[in-house]
């Protein structure tokens, strides 16, 4: 099952808009769910790219996947939260008796001091959590929609040097290559009898094979691919034709400049008149 | 006025010493002609993919070591060029075609070595039209590089180097991964673009798709130990009157059998010639023999099946969805060694994950029972005690430093106590002949060693029956008979084994029973000469008979002769020659 990869659909987004395009859209995307704290901004950008991920036709088990890491990251939001955020004069715009309003009580913590969940950090922990919703859609947005190559040819567009984008490049498609690996890896072991038990130290003994074969692996591909794009001929010195004919359309240039306006706008907000703050 | 040479490559006094001091190439000198086919054939042990590797320089460059001698490339210095300077000269398709693919989609890989050339994007789609087209992948253009089959995955690697155009196209092992037909397809992709383009194409076998590259090859060069053994032209040098420590094409072997009865101008190397040659000799001798080959009512049908598989269908999900099996039903009776044959991507892999359970059926009302089990609702732990699985490439399999630990492993796991995993380590090394390796590392043994490492961790749990994947893909001949003669071993033993195979030949020497699957459902079931006498049926599933089964069924001779010794009994039977 294709994870972390373009897979070719007859979308909109597939088919009509260049990588610069998408990867405009992206970056936006993330910037502003960066700078936002203040949850209706986050949820109003939460519905568009959940929109945007809809249109693009991702598969179901993206999402699977998605809910597992964000899961595995709120006890560790949560904490965070609760340690940093428990001052109530770090929230600008919130009323500080709103903020302060303590829910659970901690305690005093050595380096920390003084450490309590309130609502200011409730409040902060679920922007946080929808701020990594947020940018991990909008990154499975550019990565489905999005080829190696026209990623390469949007990058190269940008002046970005060659070098780079075969940096870029070759760990676009190395992450799933490693992902299908792992997966094979797994089964292999499993049918030895292989699990990862409940104790942590069997645990750790028993996942290290794992990372040994892993890491082998991981150190061939890369040699081999160096070796396979040499002998295509790359050469980071040189630039290469686009593999497509990949037009800028008057869509491109349209949605690209609405979201560099949007993005322009509320940053100027954001920063001039705390809009989005909390 | 400057003369064009006729020579594609020259290599003077050339060595490559290895950087732990090995030394596998020795003093090689050597002249290929432009315009020619060269195959290349020797053990896994004689150097021939390092000489071709040396050629564009990927020796050393990213291997280390040294390389001396003189290397001359097209005119080129090799060692004044980097590799990407030379790609345009020289291409090199390596083994493992998954490692060769650099972008996600099959278009976009095809075309990338032309971008790389800063050819016309019209021309770039052109070049990436004709190689896709020559290696049956066009309608695959959108499709993702990792989810095609490991065939087409080379096949994938083979049209991303016909898309550049270079002057000399290397090939490690082409045709190791592919269905019959594909390597029939191959062949003559090879020799078109040979005439057309005048491509010289050097090309390695370790004995495997020897019929093949004799057919194939202007020329051939027996290597061994680094060193030139012989080379000449095939028919030449499988007249019989060399040594050459190498399987021969069935062909010739069959007639260098037949030596001494028979009185012949030059060694048959194909079908065809084989047949003009034995028509006019058996005029008028026909007979009818008994049957040769093995057949599957050695099996006693009576006795309950082991694996009962029904109405199996599994779809994998999309957008869209792959319907991979189309509702499967088969028996499989305990002893039996099946071979699984068909297409590449067909389902036969798909099949045998199911069979142990890592799959599961996408339709509810599947039966897979295996020993007993209900595999779709048992454990994995509880399904390995009675059927596992041998993966197609080693290294998926095999995760630890050491041989020994790796042997050990699954019965570590199953918790056994010191003593009796040392007793079971230690007998399975001998069995498989792997004790002098049980302190070696993992990562650097040959790959007929990691085949037989994979098999011996897996077959030490003692299951009933083991699926085994590709056992002898990508080894040399010498390698891949020592691993069927221990699947052979293992048989023997009461262990039903399910061989999944490209190799006919395996299918007709080593099998009782052979079920072809295409496009995800049964289309034959049967013993080996059941199956081959479908030849219309065999070529839906990309699938040819072995040579000496085209040649039985083109004299109109008995459709169980499949295998030389077969053939040859009856030449000698009709005949009634004392041989």
């Amino acid at each position: 099952m294709v994870w972390l990869e373009y897979e070719h659909k007859n979308t909109f987004f597939h088919n009509r808009l260049t990588g610069l395009t998408k990867l405009i859209m992206t970056l936006v995307i993330i910037f502003m769910a960066g700078f936002y704290w203040d949850l209706r901004y986050l949820g109003v950008l939460l519905l568009f790219t959940i929109c945007l991920a809809l249109l693009s036709k991702i598969p179901w088990h993206w999402y699977r996947n998605l809910l597992i890491v964000v899961l595995l990251m709120t006890p560790a939001s949560i904490q965070l939260g609760s340690l940093w955020m428990v001052r109530s004069e770090y929230f600008k715009v919130l009323p500080r008796e709103f903020t302060s309003k303590v829910i659970i009580h901690i305690g005093k913590l050595p380096v920390v001091g003084e450490t309590a969940l309130t609502y200011g950090n409730a409040y902060w922990t679920a922007s946080f959590i929808i701020k990594i919703f947020i940018s991990i859609m909008a990154l499975y947005f550019f990565i489905y929609t999005t080829s190696v190559s026209d990623l390469s040819y949007s990058l190269q567009k940008l002046g970005i040097p060659s070098s780079i984008i075969f940096l870029i490049s070759c760990s676009y498609r190395f992450i799933p290559l490693m992902l299908r690996r792992q997966q094979i890896v797994t089964w292999a072991r499993s049918l030895r009898g292989w699990r990862i038990g409940k104790n942590p130290i069997k645990v750790i003994y028993n996942v290290g094979p794992i990372f040994f074969s892993l890491g082998l692996s991981a150190y061939n591909a890369v040699e081999q691919t160096t070796r396979a794009v040499s002998l295509k001929g790359f050469d980071v010195k040189k630039k290469t034709t686009p593999i497509r004919d990949i037009k800028f359309t008057y869509i491109d240039y349209v949605l690209s400049l609405f979201f560099i306006a949007v993005f322009a706008i509320s940053t100027y907000l954001n920063l001039v008149y705390n809009i989005g703050n909390i | 006025m400057t003369v064009e040479s006729k020579i594609a490559v020259e290599t003077t006094n050339l060595s490559y010493i290895s950087p732990s001091g090995k030394k596998l190439l020795d003093n090689l000198n050597c002249k290929i002609s432009k315009g020619s086919i060269v195959g290349i054939l020797g053990d896994s042990k004689s150097g021939k993919e390092i000489f071709l590797q040396t050629l564009n320089k990927i020796i050393p460059t990213f291997t280390g070591g040294i390389v001396e001698g003189k290397i001359i490339v097209n005119g080129l210095n090799v060692m004044e060029h980097t590799v990407n300077e030379l790609a345009r000269e020289i291409y090199t398709i390596l083994e493992e075609p998954s490692l060769q693919i650099v972008q996600t989609i099959v278009y976009d890989d095809v075309a990338f070595g032309p971008s790389n050339m800063q050819l016309p994007t019209s021309e770039i789609r052109r070049r990436v039209d004709f190689a896709l087209e020559s290696t049956r992948l066009s309608g695959y253009e959108e499709r993702n590089c990792y989810t095609l089959s490991g065939g087409e995955q080379q096949r994938l690697a083979i049209a991303g180097g016909i898309a550049m155009l270079p002057k000399i196209i290397c090939m490690i092992n082409p045709f190791s991964m592919l269905d019959p037909i594909g390597k029939k397809e191959i062949s003559a992709v090879i020799s078109q673009l040979n005439k057309n383009y005048n491509i010289t194409f050097l090309i390695t076998d370790g004995g495997q798709d020897i019929e093949i590259l004799a057919r194939l090859s202007d020329e051939l060069i027996f290597m061994d130990n680094g060193k030139i053994i012989n080379r000449g032209p095939p028919k030449e040098l499988f007249s019989g009157k060399y040594e050459i420590d190498m399987r021969f094409p069935e062909i010739a072997e069959l007639f260098t059998m037949l030596d001494g009865n028979i009185t012949r101008a030059e060694i048959p190397l194909s079908v065809s010639e084989a047949v003009e040659f034995l028509t006019k000799l058996l005029r008028g001798k026909r007979q009818k023999i008994s049957k040769t080959s093995k057949e599957p009512d050695k099996i006693s049908k009576k006795v309950d099946p082991i694996i009962t598989v029904r109405n199996l269908e599994h779809t994998y999900p999309g957008p869209p969805p792959v319907k991979a099996l189309r509702g499967i039903s088969l028996d499989i009776y305990p002893g039996e060694l099946v071979a699984i044959i068909g297409q590449n991507g067909g389902g036969k892999s798909t099949l045998a994950l199911h069979l142990v359970g890592i799959l599961k059926p996408t339709n509810p009302e599947a039966i897979i029972t295996v020993d007993g089990i209900d595999v779709p609702n048992a454990s994995t732990m509880e399904i390995i005690n009675h059927i596992n699985y041998v993966f197609q490439n080693p290294n998926d399999q095999i995760f630890t430093e050491k041989v020994w630990d790796e042997v050990a492993f699954g019965l570590k796991m199953r918790g056994l106590n010191q003593e009796e995993i040392r007793k079971r380590v230690q007998e399975t090394l001998r069995l498989f002949g792997l004790e002098q390796y049980a302190n070696e590392h993992t990562a650097f043994l040959t790959p007929g060693i990691k085949t037989l490492l994979a098999l011996a961790s897996v077959a030490i749990m003692n299951p009933r029956i083991l699926i085994i994947d590709e056992p002898t893909g990508g080894l040399d001949y010498k390698e891949a008979d020592h691993v069927l003669k221990i699947i052979q071993a293992l048989n023997e033993t009461g262990k039903t084994i399910i061989l999944i195979t490209h190799d006919m030949r395996i299918v007709s020497k080593f099998t009782s029973r052979v079920i072809v699957i295409h496009q995800g459902q049964i289309l034959l079931d049967g013993s080996p000469s059941e199956v081959f006498a479908r030849e219309d049926l065999l070529k839906k599933a990309y699938i040819e008979p072995p040579e000496i089964a085209q040649l039985a069924r083109e004299l109109g001779l008995p459709l169980d002769i499949l295998t030389v010794e077969d053939m040859y009994k009856y030449l000698r039977g009709v005949l009634s020659w004392s041989g």
